[in-house]
C-alpha cells in the first residue's frame, strides 16, 4: 500500500493546516495533567506489581532463620556476576521445614548493587524461595533510608549489600518479584 | 536539499556533529566538511558507545544473553528478546507453543509502537515541533506501564526465555491492551493534524535525504527506511516467522525515499501494528506458554520444590554446561525489528555458551547510507535526515 499522496490545492495553502494544528494544541491545555513529580509523589513507589524487579531481600522462616541454603544457584544464574556467597555449617538448632537439622547456610551473602542489572534471574533460579525482590529501586531505597537520617550512597561500599541488610529488606512494604506469584 | 552546492564558494570548513549533540540521541559523531552551508562530505564515526555485546555472547550462556539483548536497541527491547530466542530455538530445532508465539508477537508489536512513538517524538522535536513530542510520550507511557506489569521492568524487559517466556500475561492484560489500541488511532490522528499537512514540516522533510530504491538495496537498508524508498520488503511477510503467517496486515510503501516518506511509512506501520495486536488478542490461544521439555525450560516451581526429579532438572537448567545446549552448527535468523532486519548469527560448539554470537543490527546498515543522503545538501538537513533514520547508538556499536 502506498502512503504518499499528492498535495491538493487546499494543502498548498499553508495556513489552514497550521490553524488546525494550533487548535489541536489549544484543545490540550485545559486537560488534566498526566505527569507527576518523580520520586516525590508517592505514586512512584506505590504502583508496583508482583513482578516488579527492585532491590533484593533474603526471606526468612517463621523462626527468623534465613531460608537460603547456600546452593550457589543464584550466583551461577547471575549474568552480571554480582552475588558473593560463602557457605558455612548452619548454626545449632536450625531446622528444615520438615524438621530435620539444617546443614548449610550462607555465612557471607553479598550483592554488589553497582553490578546488579535487576534481571530477576536469581529469583527464578532459587530452589528455596530464599531470594525475592522488592518494589523499591535502588535510588528509592537510598531515599527512604536517608529520610531516616542515615547518610548512605556516598561511597562504593554502601552499594554492597550484606546478608543482614538483605534480611532487613523484608520490612519494605512494596512487594516485588517472587516465585510464589505464579 | 536543493541548490546547496550551487552557492559553493570554494572555502572549506570542518564541523563536528556530535559526539555530544542533542539531536544525535546517543553518542555518535559525524564529521561534516562544509562549504558555506552545503555539505561536501560527511563521515560518520563509530565506537563512542562500544559495549562488547558480541564478546559477552561468548561468555554468557544462552539464557543469560537475553539480558544483553535488552540493551541493544533500548527503545524496543522486546523485539530484540524475541529475535534472539527465535535464533536459539531454530538452532535447537524446537518450536514453542502457539500461545507463546502469539504472546511474543503481541509484545513485539507493542514494542514496535513504542519505538515508533519515541522516534516520532524525538524526530519532530529535533525539527522544532514540541507538542508532538509530548503527545507521543504520553502514549508511550501507557505502553510502558503495560510492559512494566507484564515483564517487571519498563526498559530492561528480559521477557523471553529460550523455549518460552518469563511468565504468562498478567490478568487484565487484554483489557489494558484493548483499551490502549482503541484510543491509539485518535492520538495518532492528532499527530497527523499537527504534522502531515503542515507546510513547515513538509518543507523541512520533503525531498530531504532522498535515496532511490536501487541505492537503498545496495546500501543494505532495511525496515521503514527501505520501504520508504518504494521496496515492499518486510520480513514478517517475506519470510514469516513465528505465527505472522496467520495474521493479516499491509506493508506501507513510500515512493521518494525522503525523510517525509520515512515519516509516513512509520505512521502507517503503527496503524498496521494496531491491527496485528487486535488480531493476536482475538486469536490468542489457550494452553501452555513454555516448551514442555525439562532440558530446555525450567520445570514449574511446584515440581522444583516438591520432587527430587524436578529439583534436579531445575539445577541442571541453571548450571553451566548442563542447561540449554544446541547441537554443533551455526544458524542465522532474522526478524523484522522496528528499525529493520535484526539478525542473530549464532555459532554453537555444542556447549552451554555460544562460540560466537554475531548481531546484524539494522541501525548499523542504515547509518552507512547517511553520507549518501547528506552530501550535496544543507547542514540544517543533517538533523532531519539523522532523525528520520532512527539510528540507535546502542545497537550501532555492539
Amino acid at each position: 500500500m502506498k502512503v504518499n499522496e499528492e498535495m491538493s490545492f487546499w494543502d498548498r495553502l499553508y495556513i489552514p493546516a497550521l490553524l488546525k494544528g494550533m487548535f489541536t494544541t489549544l484543545k490540550h491545555i485545559p486537560k488534566k495533567k498526566l505527569t507527576y513529580q518523580y520520586p516525590e509523589d508517592p505514586r512512584s513507589v506505590n504502583e508496583r506489581n508482583e513482578r516488579y524487579r527492585g532491590i533484593h531481600k533474603l526471606t526468612t522462616t517463621e523462626k527468623d532463620e534465613i531460608k537460603c541454603v547456600a546452593c550457589f544457584l543464584c550466583a551461577t544464574a547471575c549474568p552480571a556476576d554480582c552475588i558473593t556467597i560463602q557457605a558455612a555449617p548452619s548454626p545449632e538448632g536450625w531446622t528444615t521445614k520438615e524438621g530435620y537439622p539444617r546443614e548449610k547456610y550462607p555465612d557471607v551473602f553479598e550483592i554488589n548493587m553497582l553490578r546488579c542489572i535487576f534481571c530477576g534471574y536469581c529469583v527464578e533460579a532459587c530452589p528455596e524461595d530464599a531470594i525475592r525482590m522488592t518494589g523499591l529501586t535502588l535510588p528509592q531505597y537510598f531515599r527512604e533510608r536517608q529520610k531516616e537520617g542515615e547518610s548512605l550512597g556516598s561511597s562504593r561500599s554502601d552499594f554492597i549489600f550484606d546478608r543482614d541488610m538483605l534480611v532487613a529488606n523484608n520490612d519494605i512494604p512494596q512487594e516485588g518479584l517472587s516465585v510464589e506469584a505464579e | 536539499m536543493q541548490g546547496g552546492l550551487e552557492r559553493a564558494t570554494g572555502e572549506k570548513m570542518v564541523l563536528n556533529f556530535g559526539p555530544q549533540h542533542p539531536a544525535t540521541h546517543g553518542t555518535l559523531r559525524i564529521v561534516l566538511e562544509l562549504d558555506g552551508e552545503s555539505i561536501l562530505k560527511a563521515t560518520p564515526h563509530l565506537g563512542y558507545l562500544h559495549t562488547g555485546f558480541e564478546k559477552l555472547g561468548e561468555h554468557l550462556d544462552y539464557n543469560q544473553f537475553i539480558v544483553v539483548t535488552d540493551r541493544m536497541n533500548y527503545l524496543s527491547p522486546l523485539s530484540n528478546n524475541f529475535g534472539y530466542v527465535l535464533a536459539v530455538e531454530q538452532l535447537l530445532g524446537i518450536e514453542v507453543p502457539k500461545r507463546c508465539q502469539y504472546i511474543r508477537i503481541l509484545m513485539a508489536e507493542l514494542s514496535r509502537l513504542a519505538d515508533h512513538l519515541l522516534w516520532l517524538g524525538t524526530a519532530a522535536l529535533d525539527l522544532g515541533a514540541f507538542s508532538v513530542f509530548l503527545y507521543s510520550f504520553r502514549e508511550r507511557e501507557k505502553l510502558y506501564s503495560i510492559f512494566e506489569k507484564t515483564t517487571g521492568a519498563r526498559l530492561t524487559t528480559s521477557y523471553t526465555r529460550v523455549g518460552g517466556v518469563f511468565r504468562d500475561l498478567y490478568d487484565g492484560f487484554e483489557t489494558d491492551a484493548r483499551d490502549f489500541i482503541s484510543n491509539f488511532p485518535k492520538a495518532l490522528k492528532e499527530t497527523h493534524t499537527l504534522l502531515t499537512k503542515n507546510r513547515i514540516w513538509m518543507d523541512r522533510t520533503k525531498g530531504v535525504g532522498p535515496i532511490s530504491a536501487d541505492e537503498a538495496i545496495n546500501y543494505g537498508l532495511t525496515g521503514p527506511c527501505l520501504r520508504a524508498a518504494g521496496v515492499a520488503h518486510d520480513l514478517r511477510k517475506a519470510e514469516p516467522y513465528s505465527a505472522y503467517d496467520e495474521l493479516t496486515f499491509d506493508v506501507p510503501v513510500g515512493s521518494n525515499g525522503d525523510a517525509y516518506d520515512r515519516y509516513l511509512v512509520r505512521m502507517e506501520e503503527m496503524m498496521q501494528s494496531c491491527r496485528l495486536v487486535t488480531q493476536a488478542l482475538d486469536n490468542l490461544p489457550d494452553g501452555p506458554v513454555n516448551v514442555e521439555d525439562n532440558k530446555i525450560t525450567m520445570p514449574h516451581k511446584s515440581d522444583a520444590y516438591g520432587h527430587i526429579e524436578g529439583l534436579i532438572h531445575h539445577f541442571k537448567i541453571v548450571m553451566d554446561g548442563h542447561g540449554v545446549q544446541p547441537p554443533k552448527g551455526d544458524h542465522y535468523c532474522a526478524t523484522e525489528s522496528p528499525n529493520g532486519e535484526l539478525g542473530f548469527y549464532i555459532v554453537s560448539d555444542g556447549s552451554g555458551t555460544g562460540y560466537r554470537i554475531r548481531i546484524r543490527p539494522p541501525s548499523f546498515l542504515n547509518f552507512q547510507a547517511l553520507p549518501h543522503m547528506l552530501e550535496g545538501g544543507m547542514v540544517s538537513d543533517t538533523v532531519a535526515v539523522l532523525g528520520s533514520l532512527n539510528v540507535i547508538a546502542g545497537e550501532l556499536d555492539r
